[in-house]
Order: structure tokens, then sequence, then C-alpha cells
């Protein structure tokens, strides 16, 4: 309990709430290799003057490309460009190769005591002055190929040689920023590793999340709909089913039930099945619950509807059995005061059962959870939009605990998904009140 | 002629009857029948397909056979069991200590077991949430508590405020004298709790057994959220959550039926008791 108040107030999520400390290991040896490199005397001499070497290199490599490139675009064909550049373009691309050696020499976390499987120096970079070489030692025979095949190379043997030319520009003239640079962004994957406290910076985010109203009005509407729906159903049955005019009252009330008997999962299974869009009642009825979502909306309160009525109907028999039977004959019989004399002399009889039965229900669908759930996991997914909150996309039918479980579910934000449950209980612990102050007042 | 009105009038009654009970009882008509059809991809959508496919009893023999089925049986039959036997040690002598003594803060956490009981299954969802992230973290710390042997201390939990209060009234209506007057003849604890206890209290550990057992047999939600693997759980993921329901419907109609036929025979053979049972809470 403390602790999920406390990590109410944290960063935490999946990659946090489980430290990895290999990973950990893994940037805090990169952070020291790139600040050892940056204040080591020696490297700093020797570095500038190893890159010196590559950029020298790459120029003139990059020249011999430039050369080539501006003879073909004159005109000039493969077979008149003199062996030379091609033969120079090998030779500078070959030197290359012990540059780059020297270089993973040179920063080589490992060797310097900070084992990491992180690189220092982007490993594609590395690979490009490979696949540059090979490049040239393909254009040697260059004189043969066609033009187009040969333009084709050229351009891309340039277009990678000028961004490596940038790249080790960029480490040669400023060695100390990018170093700083590895330092800081390692500094701030460390952060986002390890769990920190946020303040209310949660409360902040739930206040301004459009999932949130959005979930506190489908809610709300869903305690609505519902306890009427099921309210209704259950004491017309109850009337119903209690009259002496139905044959066979017994058998017929305990078929009825059947929901309260059938284990819920059983029951949320053939509802899938039945109201799915390729299911019988879903083509029936025409519902895409899938896309649409008030027809997931209305299965929700269908689905509610038949699992709790057999409660609300028994309460509500309990109570008819207090009502002397010619009450309920006569009105029937009587036919044209059948209503006034229901709601003069019967509902005024079991008020008070039932009202706590509506309180009671009232409970439940301010918590439905199974039934989004399980029907289609509180879709559809689509734009959620609140006023003066802006918008954002998520499950359009997410009620207010299922909009927690899909925090800790889906979205694995532990610390921002304490912080959403810590307010939903405060709801439910509102509503407990009102009830009990309910329960008071009937006695 | 009002005995002839009132005639018909019955048969229109009862034909309505009839018939609304029908349409309520039908998702059980449709589940049997998805379950008994003879092609198990097929979902049902008109009673022609009844016909076309036939009716066998392939898609229970397939689940009866599948080892996955197996191991999730066996996990459930391990944590429904060991929920009833805790269930049993934690509630009946805490309720009995509740019903007959007096002690500090004794007000207060009944107080505590009434708002809990009756403030739903949100509660209960919040405070499975909050576990797990709590598991979660001591994972890290290299304990780990997401075992399937963590069940039925969750679920036992989960019982105890409701289940408390209940056999606690059960105790309250029987007479307090009877365990006064045997200790004032000088009996020992022992005999009165084997003696008298423990025979007057059978009722209570008949609906300890029964409501633990269908409570840990019929859960699935939380066994989802901590991924540890029980029948309901093997069922809601693959075919309640998963696409494998839609695409199999016949084999996961089949396995929920079965999952479920113990539950319903314990349902209905418990209605007595727990009707009696839930009467008693309330009063309390």
């Amino acid at each position: 309990m403390v602790f999920s108040i406390g990590i109410a107030f944290t960063n935490a999520d999946q990659w946090n709430i489980l430290p990895a400390q290999e990973k950990i290991g893994n940037y805090t040896n990169l952070l020291k290799c790139a600040t050892y490199l940056r204040d080591s005397p020696e490297h700093r001499a020797k570095a500038p003057q190893l890159l010196g070497d590559i950029e020298n290199n790459l120029n003139q490599t990059l020249n011999y490309f430039i050369n080539i490139k501006n003879m073909l675009d004159e005109g000039v064909e493969p077979i008149d460009i003199p062996q030379t550049y091609f033969d120079g373009l090998y030779r500078s691309a070959r030197k290359l190769s012990r540059v780059k050696l020297s270089i993973s020499e040179l920063f080589n976390c490992s060797a310097l005591g900070y084992p990491t499987n992180l690189e220092l120096i982007p490993s594609d970079k590395l690979e490009k002055i490979d696949s540059l070489i090979t490049l040239s030692s393909i254009l040697v025979n260059g004189r043969f190929m066609n033009k187009e095949e040969l333009y084709d190379r050229v351009l891309v043997g340039y277009n990678i040689t000028m961004d490596l030319a940038n790249f080790f520009g960029k480490l040669e003239h400023d060695y100390e920023g990018y170093m700083n640079e590895v330092i800081s962004s390692s500094q701030s994957k460390l952060e986002d590793l390890q769990m920190r406290f946020v303040g209310f910076e949660n409360f902040q985010r739930l206040f301004k999340d459009p999932r949130f109203y959005n979930s506190l009005y489908k809610t709300m509407l869903f305690v609505l709909t519902s306890v009427t729906l099921k309210m209704g159903a259950g004491v017309l049955l109850a009337i119903f089913y209690s009259s002496e005019l139905v044959m066979g009252r017994k058998a017929l009330r305990a078929l009825l039930m059947i929901p309260w008997a059938m284990p819920f999962l059983l029951s949320a299974l053939t509802w899938k099945f039945l109201f799915s869009p390729n299911g019988q009642l879903g083509q029936l009825l025409g519902l895409e619950i899938n896309v649409r979502e008030w027809d997931a909306f209305l299965v929700y309160n269908l689905f509610e509807m038949w699992l709790a009525y057999p409660f609300v109907m028994t309460v509500t028999q309990g109570a008819l059995r207090g009502v002397p039977k010619e009450v309920i004959e006569a009105s029937y019989v009587d036919g044209a005061g059948v209503f006034t004399r229901l709601k003069e002399i019967i509902l005024p009889l079991i008020a008070k059962p039932v009202s706590l039965a509506a309180v009671l229900t009232t409970g439940a669908s301010l918590q439905a959870f199974l039934v989004p759930l399980t029907i289609n996991s509180a879709g559809p997914i689509g734009e959620i939009c609140a006023p003066y909150v802006g918008c954002t996309s998520g499950y359009k039918n997410e009620m207010l605990i299922v909009f927690g479980y899909h925090r800790v579910m889906i979205d694995k934000e532990y610390g921002y998904a304490a912080t959403t449950y810590l307010v939903i209980l405060a709801i439910i612990l509102l509503y407990v009140t009102i009830y009990f102050k309910l329960l008071k007042k009937t006695g | 002629m009002p005995g002839a009105s009132i005639t018909i009038l019955k048969i229109i009654a009862t034909i309505v009857g009839v018939f609304i009970a029908a349409a309520l009882a039908y998702p059980l008509v449709y589940i049997v029948a998805q379950a008994l059809i003879g092609n198990p991809k097929v979902l049902i959508i008109s009673i022609e397909d009844l016909m076309r496919y036939g009716l066998s009893l392939e898609n229970f023999v397939y689940s009866l056979k599948n080892p996955e089925f197996h191991r999730a049986l066996m996990n459930t039959l391990v944590v429904t069991s060991l929920t009833v036997i805790l269930a049993i040690f934690v509630i009946i002598p805490s309720a009995y200590a509740f019903s007959r003594f007096e002690f500090m803060g004794k007000d207060t956490m009944l107080y505590y077991y009434l708002i809990v009981s009756q403030a739903g299954g949100g509660l209960g969802i919040i405070a499975v949430l909050a576990l797990y992230i709590f598991f979660l973290r001591l994972a890290a710390y290299g304990i780990g508590l997401i075992r399937i042997e963590i069940l039925p201390f969750i679920y036992v939990s989960g019982l105890i405020p409701f289940q408390t209060w209940l056999i606690k009234s059960y105790f309250d209506q029987l007479p307090k004298e009877l365990d006064e007057a045997s200790f004032i003849d000088g009996a020992d604890w022992f005999t009165i709790i084997f003696r008298i206890v423990f025979p007057a209290s059978k009722a209570a550990f008949v609906i300890i057994t029964l409501l633990a057992y269908m409570s840990a047999w019929g859960e699935f939600i939380i066994a989802n959220i901590m991924g540890l693997d029980t029948l309901g759980k093997y069922i809601y993921a693959m075919a309640v959550a998963g696409e494998s329901g839609l695409m199999e419907p016949g084999r996961f109609a089949a396995a929920a039926l079965l999952y479920a036929l113990p539950m319903i025979v314990l349902f209905i053979i418990s209605q007595k008791y727990i009707g009696e049972a839930y009467r008693l809470g309330m009063k309390g």
C-alpha cells in the first residue's frame, strides 16, 4: 500500500522497474571511457594526428571521385578516362584500411579498462570505410564498365566519402565536443534506466490526459444506462414471474437464474462469440463492436443487464413475498388500472430493498471492468478528444478501472498507473461514503 | 365469462413468460451448440450451420487431450485446494475470535472489512495491480514471488473481508452459553475447540469450502495479470483476450464448458447454503 503510494510519485516504467545491471554497466563504462578520452593528454595529442590522417585520405579520395564524376558529366566515355585516376582512388582508399585499424585501437573502451558493448564511434561509420575500400577495388576496372553503371558507383562512392569526411572532420575539429555529446547522451540514458522521484508530475499528466476524462465520462454514462436497464429488467421480471397468471413459474424462475449460475468466463466467451461482428447476433443486429464505439457500448449494457438482473430479481422477489397476493392479482385482473396499482401499491412496498439493491449494483457499474475488457478490450482504438485538454489516441471505451489496468498491462508505465489508481481509489471511496450515508438513512 | 378470459390471459402470460425465459437462457443453449458442432473452426450463425456440420463430442475430446489444458488444469487444482485449506485456516479462527472475544481495534477492523467487502470488485483489481508492480520491483532485488503458489494467498486475502463477516454472523447465532458453560466446567481450550466449536460449525466449513473453491476456480483475471497459467487464465488469454477463440470457437467453447461444469454443479448444490449465507451476511 505504502509502496504503491510511493511509486505514484516516480517515473517507474518497464525499463526501470527491473533495472538491468548489465545495461547500466554498459552506459556507465561508456561514460567513463568518453570522459577519459576527453581528458587524457596522451589521447588528446594522438587523436588529432590520426584524425588528420583520415581526413587527408578522405579528401584525396573525394577529389578522385569528383574528377571522375566531372569527366563523366562532360560526356567523356569511361574508356577515355585515364587509368591513373582509378589507380589513385584505389591507393588512397587502401590507406584508409590501415587508419581504420588505428582508430578502433585508439577508441577501444574495453582495452582502456571500461568494457562496454556500446559504440563510441558508430560502427556504421567504420563499416562505410570498408565498403568504400571494396568499391574502389571494383572501380579499378572502371574504364571497362558501361557509362551508367560507372556513374552510379561513382556517385555512391562520392556520397559515402562525403559523409565520412563530415563525420571525421567534426570529430577532429571538435574532439572535446564530440566526447561531451557522448557523455551527456549516456547520462540521460542512465537516468531513464533508474527510477527517480518526479513529484506531482504524474498527477499533472493525469489531469491533462484526454483518456482520463473520456473514461470518467464513459463510466458515468455507463452507470446511468446500465443501472436503469438492469433495475428495470430485474424488477419487471420479478413482478411478472410472481403473477399467478404465469403457469410453471417455479421452473421458469429457475431458468431465469442461468446467468447467475454460469461462471463469468463462460458467459464472457459466449457473449464475445454471439456479438463479434461475424457472430450470430452481431450480424443479425449489424453491430460492429470493433469499429463503432457506441455499438460496443450497447453490447456492454446488454451484457451487464443480463449478468445482473438475477440479483435484482431475487431481491425484488424477496420483497414481493411481503406483498399480499390479492393485491397483485387484483391489479392484473382489473386491466385498466394495472400501472396505477403497480405504482401506488406494489412499488412503495418494495421500494426499500430495491433501492438498496440499486445502490449495490451502481457500485458494480461504477467499477465495470470485466465486461468491457472481455467483450472487446474496451475498444475500439481511435482518437479520443476532451474539451480544453486536446486529443490523443487510445481505447475509446476505457471505463475507470480498465483505464488503470491498461496503464499497467499495456503501457507498462507503472508510476503513472499507480497515480491513476490512487485517483480511482478516491472516486470509489467517495461512492462508498455516499453508500454508507444512504444505508444509515434507510436504516 | 370472467373464467374464460382469465384462462386466455393465463395462456398468453405463460407463453410470454416461456418466451422471455427462453430468450434469456439462449446464450447457454448457444454455447453448448457451439461446443458440440462437428467443425471446430465454424462460428455458428444459424441453425443450418448445425445441420451442415452435425453434432459431435470431438471438441470435448480434443480439449481433454490437449497438454496445455492438462497443465492449466493441474495448476488450477493445486491453487484451488490450497485456497480452500488456507481459507479455512485463516477465516474460521478469525471469525470465531471476532464473534467471541473483545480485543483492541476489533470494531475498526470489522468496519474496514465491511467497507472493503461492499466497495466492489474494482478495489480488488487495483490492489492486485499494485501488488503486481510491487512484485516486479521485488524481482529486481532477486526475490521472485510471481509463482503459482502465490495465487492462493492473493485469493484468500480477497475472500477474507466478506467471509469473515459471514462466518462471524454464523458464530453469533450459535449460543454463546455453550462454550462459556464448558469453559466454566473446566474444559481446556483443546476440548472446547474440538468437541464443541468444531461440530457446531460444520456449516461454516461447508460454506467456506464452497465459496473458496468457486472463487479460486472461477478466477482468471488475477492469474492473467500475474501471468500464471491456471485454467481460467488459459481460456481467457487464448479465447477471450486473444484471437484463437474466434479461430477455433468450437474447441474453446468446449474447453470453457468443461471448465464451467464443476462450478455450475457446485452452484446448484450450494444454492441453499449460499442463499442462507448471504441472508446471514446481510444481517451482519
